[in-house]
């Protein structure tokens, strides 16, 4: 056959190795085979609760090796410790020897946690404050690390609360540790929702079928068609070097940015939620309209939730949450949001972008009580105010994503001062015209973002009930838009004249 | 809908016929004509065999192979040393060789040598420039940026100076209704109302000797403000011929510099800073030109000008942005080219010229970057364009590493461009800077040598 004298086997068999530039993404022709093979693996087990678990197990292990190598080690390692202090935590009874236990599981994790990830951070910290100067270390952050070591922290923690018993076999620890559809990118998944969903049979129903092909497609179209088209023809571009561009093109990078993170953390989450309904599984939702919301702490209630959901039960509520009275709410607030800002990624803009989310939380609680006790009254109908305060909140959320995507603080403050300094409105058409697919692009992704959740549902169930071939058309036309779009001739990047 | 059915393999199905469809796809070939805007699905790519001579980049790129029948000992640079510059001149003098022999004097007999640099974005913000200027002032003396106009929007990236204009209303390439005579930056500014410019040093080292050019008007003679380190004082201009020079400051240091004006009437041009010796580099870039608009300065405009700057050597560095994806060939860059260096030999009369080809620049195939096809191909044409022209040529793509070198410099340990694999970053753009001031030195031995 023609197609077989075109195979190189010596690449075929190569790209089954661990590649150091090539992480095995979801929208890859390789995971495709990949998902093929392990259904195929999946369904012809699936009744076999003791062989399941082990195929699962394997083909996530399988999974990071391909993304990032030997450094699987970790992820069995960090499994074979918090699986046995988790029980050593749940049997002893002495409440010293638990608590000494639970800060040894919470030491270990977050140091391999802080070695790979902040080790750097902190030498540079060093180096600016002292003559004598540390080398980096060459570091490669394990794939997934934040998002597993906090679910197990989280698991620790729940054990030693009595909140949750430990898992009585090894392998349903590492399989709810390393479940592939949610290791690189989350969502963070909380053991009391998932591992009782491990031992059970799995029955996929229609609806999942159908929500999982909804989740799997919109994920493919966010990523591929609106987050990596946006970014590799415009976004990138500006915020590479934003002292060359005019304030109005640093205003629509950002604008352009916001979309980009969405579609592309969003739609990655969705792709992994709908897998893993393909598998039986339920993994809560991720985000939620995040634009929609009128006020930053709605913003959190729709943004990334698994993470903040874990930030509120894991630092905020024990830190004192709201009942130390209003400074302490206050500070517990920001503090947890500088945690949070941090975790995202080791540097000041991160830190510096979790206290700008902290500082705006708190102001809004301000705001809100002293509007409860002084009767502010808004001098707009409901649907007005709730406009302005959506715009007001997405800006806020616009600024703060300056620093969330800029390398350093200079080049955030360059960004500012040329909106601020250098507008020029007058080559807004130029602009337009120079990147007439992109901003049809952004604005497309703006008006789905607008979309009200009963449409959304109303779209979803109308894909549930497609018969089967339907689907199978359905699906594959996405992939084919995707690729058109993945492939598609890049615009050049126009300078616009100042 | 049925809740009571297991559809566990469903998803199997769904997966299946996906990849089978793009199994068909990947081995079908569609014929062209419908699908011509569509791409070609191969989910094999990357484990294809990779094909043989399936590009111009495995063809050798070799531009010197070809320099003609011309005898002349100057156009036979021995292969190995492809990067550094061919002169295409044919006459008995070769005109580089002046140009070299010209660094000498500026450091052997204190003379002033002049080279004005037309570009577009890849050299703006006086990144590259600045680089090689420093480097031939510190090898044959000079002090000073040379000529930089009233008011720039990339001034920020300025090493030397800060430019803090404002009320200037800037007529240019791309906004000249009146075909007004358009300075060699491609810029010409009248005042608003109240116009000024605030020049000052980044350096420790001060000002020199500053140069203000303007144009004509009916009054004959102008009188503007200037303001030199705080210290106020009016200066009469004269305004009677196309260009005017007025020498605004003599070998006194001078940190500042204010200029104001109010007539409406008066075109500034800019103001060039230098000392009374060495080499002078000034930086004509102009974005997203692809060297056509520079065929907008008219040819007085230039004789004009040159009457007062003298320069030595004219570089022109475009072709960047006339590079069209995958194409073999821009005739309208090719004639424009053409055109340009015939203009610049009349703006400019025996000043030698040499070309620059275009950088490399990195394009997106199906997901991973190379060279963009078409680099190469613009290269060659753009030697050929130099040798019908007897121009010098400069290999700039050769010279920086060829093929792959923007993907390098974009992916690399150390990051030398951006992530538009077009224009360097400041690091990338000393590089360049370098780099040209040793061809240009190799060179310079090369020609002074044989």
């Amino acid at each position: 056959m023609e197609l077989m004298q075109t195979i190189d086997f010596n690449k075929l068999l190569n790209i089954l190795l661990y590649q150091e530039k090539d992480p095995l993404l979801f929208n890859s022709a390789f995971f495709m085979f990949f998902f093929c093979f392990f259904l195929i693996a999946y369904v012809a087990c699936y009744r076999f609760n003791a062989i399941r678990v082990y195929v699962l197990s394997f083909f996530s292990l399988y999974f990071f090796y391909k993304t990032c190598g030997w450094y699987v080690g970790f992820i069995l390692l960090a499994a074979v410790f918090d699986y046995n202090i988790s029980h050593l935590i749940y049997k002893s009874t002495k409440k010293g020897a638990r608590k000494t236990m639970l800060v040894c599981s919470v030491l270990v994790n977050l140091g391999l946690l802080f070695y790979f990830k902040y080790t750097n951070f902190f030498i540079g910290l060093i180096n600016d404050f002292s003559t004598h100067q540390i080398n980096y270390l060459k570091l490669i952050l394990p794939v997934g690390i934040s998002f597993y070591t906090f679910e197990n922290l989280s698991y620790t923690v729940d054990v030693y609360k009595g909140e949750f018993k430990p898992v009585n076999k090894f392998i349903d620890y590492l399989f709810f540790l390393s479940f592939f559809p949610k290791l690189m990118m989350g969502p963070i998944v909380r053991a009391a929702d998932f591992i009782p969903q491990i031992n059970k049979e799995p029955f996929v129903t229609d609806k999942q079928v159908g929500e999982g092909l909804y989740l799997i497609t919109a994920g493919i179209i966010k990523k591929v068609v609106i987050s990596d088209y946006i970014n590799a023809n415009y976004v990138i571009n500006v915020f590479d070097n934003p002292s060359v561009h005019t304030g109005v093109e640093c205003l629509f990078a950002i604008y352009g940015y916001a979309m980009v993170i969405y579609c592309d953390f969003s739609g990655y989450s969705d792709m992994a939620i709908g897998m893993a309904k393909w598998m039986g599984f339920d993994i809560n939702i991720n985000f939620i309209s995040p634009y929609q919301s009128a006020t930053i702490a709605e913003f959190w209630r729709r943004w990334h939730i698994s993470l903040s959901s874990w930030l509120r039960d894991y630092i905020y509520i024990p830190l004192g949450g709201n009942r130390k009275g209003t400074f302490n709410t206050y500070k517990n607030l920001i503090i947890t949001m500088l945690i949070g800002g941090f975790w995202h990624g080791a540097s000041w803009n991160f830190i510096f972008w979790g206290g700008l989310q902290g500082v705006a939380l708190a102001l809004e609680r301000l705001r809100n009580s002293f509007g409860r006790k002084h009767l502010i009254v808004i001098p707009f109908s409901k649907n007005t105010t709730q406009l302005i305060a959506t715009l007001i909140s997405f800006h806020f959320v616009c600024f703060s994503w300056i620093f969330f995507r800029c390398d350093t603080f200079d080049s955030s403050w360059i960004m500012i001062k040329q909106i601020v300094y250098n507008f020029q409105f007058n080559v807004l058409t130029t602009l337009f015209n120079s990147y007439q697919p992109v901003f049809i692009m952004l604005l497309v992704g703006f008006i789905l973002h607008a979309i009200s959740t009963k449409s959304e549902n109303n779209y979803k169930s109308f894909i549930v009930k497609m018969p089967l071939p339907l689907k199978i058309a359905y699906f594959c036309i996405c992939i084919y838009v995707a690729i058109q779009f993945k492939q598609s001739e890049m615009i050049k990047p126009v300078y616009l004249q100042f | 809908m049925n809740d009571k059915h297991n559809r566990i393999a469903q998803p199997l199905f769904l997966i299946t016929f996906a990849i089978v469809f793009l199994i068909i796809l990947s081995t079908l070939n569609l014929p062209k004509g419908y699908f011509n805007n569509l791409n070609k699905v191969d989910v094999f790519a990357s484990v294809r065999a990779s094909k043989t001579n399936d590009s111009v980049l495995n063809s050798k790129i070799n531009p010197l192979k070809s320099t003609g029948t011309s005898s002349h000992k100057f156009n036979s640079i021995p292969l190995k040393e492809v990067t550094l510059i061919n002169d295409f001149e044919n006459d008995s003098i070769n005109q580089l060789s002046l140009f070299f022999n010209k660094l000498d004097s500026a450091k052997y007999a204190g003379k002033k040598v002049r080279i004005a640099y037309f570009g577009d974005s890849f050299i703006e913000g006086d990144e590259i420039t600045d680089e090689l200027r420093l480097q031939l002032q510190h090898s044959f003396g000079g002090s000073g940026i040379g000529f930089v106009p009233m008011q720039s929007a990339v001034s920020n990236l300025y090493t030397q100076i800060k430019i803090d204009g404002s009320g200037w209303k800037d007529y240019n390439f791309r906004d000249n209704p009146n075909n007004f005579p358009l300075g060699l930056s491609g810029h010409l500014f009248y005042p608003k109302d109240d116009a000024e410019t605030e020049y000052s040093s980044k350096l420790a080292s001060p000002f020199s000797t500053i140069k203000l050019y303007t144009g004509f008007n009916n009054n004959g003679i102008s009188s503007i403000s200037i303001s030199k380190d705080g210290v106020n004082s009016t200066q009469n201009i004269l305004s009677n011929e196309l260009i005017n020079e007025t020498i605004l400051n003599k070998d006194s240091s001078v940190k500042s510099l204010k200029i104001s004006s109010t007539i409406k009437s008066l075109p500034f041009y800019g103001i060039s800073f230098e000392a009374n010796n060495g080499v002078y580099i000034d930086n004509y870039s102009f974005r997203g030109n692809t060297g056509l608009l520079t065929l907008q300065i008219n040819e007085q405009t230039m004789q004009a000008l040159n009457k007062y700057l003298n320069y030595n050597l004219i570089i022109v560095h475009y072709g960047i942005n006339a590079v069209e994806h995958d194409k073999q060939r821009v005739l309208w860059f090719e004639n424009g080219m053409n055109k340009l260096l015939n203009n610049l030999r009349k703006g400019f009369g025996n000043t030698p010229i040499l070309l620059v080809s275009t950088s490399d620049r990195g394009y997106n195939y199906d997901g991973n970057y190379s060279t963009e096809k078409a680099i190469p191909y613009m290269v060659n044409n753009q030697m050929e364009i130099a040798k019908s022209n007897k121009t010098a040529f400069w290999n700039l793509y050769q010279a920086m590493g060829g093929e792959n070198t923007m993907v390098k410099w974009v992916e690399g340990d150390t990051v030398f461009a951006s992530k538009d694999y077009t224009h360097v970053n400041n690091k990338g753009a000393k590089r360049i800077g370098d780099l040209f001031f040793d061809k240009l030195i190799a060179s310079k031995k090369y020609y002074q040598h044989n």
